[in-house]
């Protein structure tokens, strides 16, 4: 596995066949997960730290099959083999081995949908997590007691009255009179209203008018059917008992899509105020804005339990898969694992699909234009923010999805689960990978994931065991040591990543030759502009020369950011 | 020279009106007008910090201008997006190249057909009918600029990778594929060698005469500008100084005082000026 990460070339046409040494490599490894396992003799069984080196040289089949020239029949033979056959079969006996699968898809998912964002887009956002955390209180609360909790207490103020929705709705019909009066003076002479500042501010003014009665509004028109529904439920026991397990689990199809619309939706709303920054500014806007949804899951009590969590979340049944499960001898408590893993299979096959269908597209070239250069994007016809909101959006509706399918794999949902560091462990798997290659991202996250879950616990565990061991020496709660010290690594040495994108390799490639130590880091807007000043520590400016004289950014309709080169 | 005046009241494609810009105190661009006639090859020349870049950065919505009107066809463009004003059929180069550097030369141009792709987002999902008929002509332009300029044969070379002169090339083709009226050349000769000059020169051409498109320059190659414009304005601390055939620009007192200073351009220096730029 090593040797084939040391040279990441997909091989060309005239690379040797190796269709044998894949089915070689596959059948190998698998007979030793087999035996380690204890499936083949049960007198024989690993120690946990060699399996786990067993299970994760088992997966770089998949990464070989990716990478060698070989029959494309056996190819899909030994993906259906590991991916159907084994990893289940290994999952029956030790259910820690599905978990870990399921884990390290839900975290492909999430550092696919952030390799949009960060490695075609460069726009480097640092509250990915935060989209992750929407999808999973979504679920979270419809799908446990907590919808329960909610309804059962008391009933919350019923804005019914004049007044109340007197003041937004006028605060709104002031904001649009104002600023259509102010354009209609503009429109009628033109130039009159000076000065130019004072006229910016009073239309910010009545845009902020605006915003504040819509959000008035929007805040009455979600009290009101909150309490809609409280009072109809506290009018019906036999229903509101009924919720003790949340709503019917089969909602749960109708919430995974939901969760795209919502997450894609949170995407948008915090990426139209933000997106107009660049670089590090956007970088630290995006981790404000993540810890923001954190603090509120925090904080909103009432629906979220706070830092206690929400427990008891449930997952649609699939007596289908329940029976084939049972039929196939696997546990009853491993049908819910039986059934999200092949779920997450699936959902992972649609997010490649988007993700690739999306990079081979006008889109995915506008995404990658931006992050090259955006006033010449921008001069090419392609719509800044629009754009960047695109893959925003769609990032973020990867990681609800993911969210959702998260919240019923562990039946339980904290805050802790969304912290920054869990946005710094994707982008470790984003950067690991490599930036912009689907197929490096994935690599990246199983590496991670393996590494997080698997291989340190695995080794904090052996450890212990030995005796007179000191027992802080706990490589399972250094990990954030641990990827620190890859990041860094991989920033000095590899700063393309594991498997980079053809594009990635070009472009290093290329600052190797002008300045190898300064042009990697500062490279690449956002991504590598941020990272490179943090590495050097003292903050080096790692913006891009973007603004040359006499060329600024023109910030989409808003009049205020014109600053930049003056001429 | 009144048949092109003519010419212009006429038919002019691009018309700008009293452009100003200011930058905090300093009035970067002063009232300046130019009427672009339909496919005429237009220069705007001036000694460095004329405003010649700021008036083009206005043109194509960079910045706003604080007065003035800019009409392409008839249609109002100023409080446009850049990307806007590019839909509505203005394309630029830059003055300093501006590639996507980690992009072939393909798809430097493929970019470049953005606003005319009707494909959205769900059609690039689901890859509908829209979509690959989008893709294929959006190859075929690409494929027919690169020969329209000559980089054919490097059409899977990394952009950056390409000789300086080729590059300058590949901006111009990149920027046709946005199926301009107007294409707007921020200083393309500039760095050039003389052989590369006069490759550009016929380029230029040929998006006149072959593409129809409108060409308005900033240039410093008094050559280039003397020899191809049909008109030429000059700028001069963000004001307009003299405009007219370039026979009768070169030959102004007041563009000879603003290239070489006052006193100098009375004596020997002029008429070497007007020397190297014959």
């Amino acid at each position: 596995m090593t040797a084939s990460l040391l040279r990441p070339k997909k091989a060309g046409p005239d690379a040797p066949d190796r269709t044998l040494w894949l089915v070689a490599y596959t059948v190998l490894t698998g007979l030793l997960l087999f035996l380690g396992t204890g499936r083949l003799t049960p007198s024989v069984q690993f120690s946990s730290i060699v399996l786990s080196f067993v299970f994760a040289a088992f997966l770089g089949s998949l990464l070989l099959a990716y990478q060698w020239r070989a029959n494309g029949v056996v190819k899909v033979l030994v993906g259906v083999f590991v991916l159907i056959l084994v990893v289940p079969d290994i999952g029956r006996g030790n259910g820690s081995f599905f978990d870990l699968a399921i884990q390290m898809c839900i975290f492909a998912a999430l550092a696919l949908g952030l390799n949009i964002v960060v490695g075609q887009a460069g726009l480097l956002d640092l509250g990915y997590v935060a989209f992750f955390a929407v999808g999973a209180y979504l679920w979270g609360i419809f799908g446990s007691g907590q919808f329960q909790g909610i309804v059962k207490s008391e009933l919350p103020f019923v804005p019914l009255g004049v007044i109340d929705w007197l003041i937004p709705l006028l605060l709104t019909l002031a904001g649009v009179a104002g600023y259509l009066w102010m354009k209609a003076i503009d429109r009628a002479h033109p130039g009159s209203l000076k000065p130019k500042g004072g006229q910016r501010a009073a239309r910010a003014f009545t845009v902020l008018l605006i915003v504040i009665g819509v959000v008035g509004v929007l805040v009455l028109v979600a009290t009101l059917i909150n309490a809609a529904i409280t009072s109809y439920y506290n009018g019906q026991p036999a229903a509101l008992s009924a919720l003790a397990t949340g709503i019917n689990p089969n909602f749960f199809w109708l919430f995974i899509i939901l969760a795209v619309a919502v997450a894609a939706i949170a995407g948008v709303l915090i990426g139209l105020p933000v997106l107009k920054l660049k670089g590090d500014y956007l970088a630290i806007v995006t981790l404000g804005l993540g810890e923001v949804i954190r603090v509120f899951a925090n904080n909103l009590t009432k629906y979220t339990s706070g830092p206690q969590g929400i427990s008891g979340v449930t997952t649609a049944p699939v007596s289908v898969l329940d029976r084939l499960a049972g039929a196939l001898s696997f546990p009853p408590e491993q049908f819910k694992l039986f059934f999200l893993y092949f779920l997450v299979l699936l959902v992972i096959g649609v997010v490649i699909t988007v993700n690739v269908r999306l990079s081979r597209s006008n889109i995915g070239r506008a995404w990658v234009a931006i992050r090259e250069d955006e006033i010449a994007a921008q001069a090419m016809g392609v719509p800044l923010v629009r754009t960047k909101i695109m893959a925003f959006a769609t990032g973020a509706s990867f990681a609800g999805v993911m969210g959702v399918i998260f919240a019923a794999k562990q039946q339980f949902i904290s805050p802790e689960s969304f912290t920054f560091f869990q946005s710094i462990s994707v982008l470790t798997m984003v950067i690991l990978g490599g930036m912009g290659n689907i197929a490096g991202v994935i690599l990246g996250a199983a590496v991670v994931t393996l590494l997080n879950l698997s291989i340190l616990t695995a080794l904090s565990e052996t450890l212990q065991a030995v005796p007179n061991f000191n027992s802080n020496l706990d490589p399972a709660k250094y990990n954030r040591l641990i990827f620190g010290a890859i990041l860094v690594l991989m920033m000095l040495f590899r700063p393309e990543g594991l498997l980079p994108s053809a594009r990635q390799k070009i472009m290093m490639h290329e600052n190797d030759e002008t300045d190898p130590a300064l042009d990697s880091l500062n490279d690449d807007g956002a991504t590598g502009g941020a990272l490179g000043a943090g590495l050097s520590g003292t903050g080096a400016p790692g913006m891009p020369d973007v603004t040359s004289p006499g060329q600024a950014t023109r910030a989409e309709n808003t009049p205020m950011d014109r600053t930049g080169g003056k001429q | 020279m009144s048949a092109l005046l003519n010419k212009a009241a006429a038919g002019s494609v691009l018309s700008v009106k009293g452009l100003t810009k200011t930058f905090g105190g300093l009035l970067a661009v002063n009232s300046v007008d130019l009427e672009v006639p339909r496919a005429g090859i237009v220069s705007v020349i001036g000694p460095n910090g004329a405003g010649k870049t700021t008036f083009f950065n206005m043109i194509t919505g960079i910045y706003e201008p604080d007065a003035g009107s800019i009409e392409l066809d008839g249609r109002d463009l100023v409080g446009l997006r850049p990307d806007q004003v590019t839909a509505a059929g203005i394309a630029r180069t830059f003055q300093n190249i501006r590639l996507f550097a980690s992009m072939t030369a393909e798809e430097n141009i493929l970019v470049g057909r953005h606003p005319r792709l009707k494909a959205g987002y769900v059609d690039a999902l689901l890859r509908t009918r829209k979509f690959r008929e989008d893709e294929e002509s959006a190859h075929e332009a690409a494929a027919v600029l690169l020969d329209f300029v000559g980089l054919k044969r490097q059409a899977q070379e990394l952009s950056t990778s390409l000789p300086y002169g080729d590059q300058r090339r590949l901006e111009i083709a990149r920027a046709l594929a946005t199926n301009p009226k107007v294409i707007l050349l921020d200083e393309p000769a500039a760095g050039m060698n003389p052989r590369e000059t006069e490759n550009l020169k016929a380029l230029i051409r040929a998006v006149r005469d072959e593409l129809g498109v409108t060409v308005v320059l900033i240039e410093h190659d008094m050559r280039l500008v003397m020899t191809l414009s049909e008109y030429i304005t000059v700028l001069d601390y963000g004001t307009k100084i003299a405009e007219g055939l370039p026979h009768v620009v070169r030959s102004d007192a007041k563009v000879m005082e603003a290239y070489l200073g006052r006193g100098a351009a009375a004596g020997e220096y002029g008429k070497k000026e007007g020397g190297a730029s014959a």
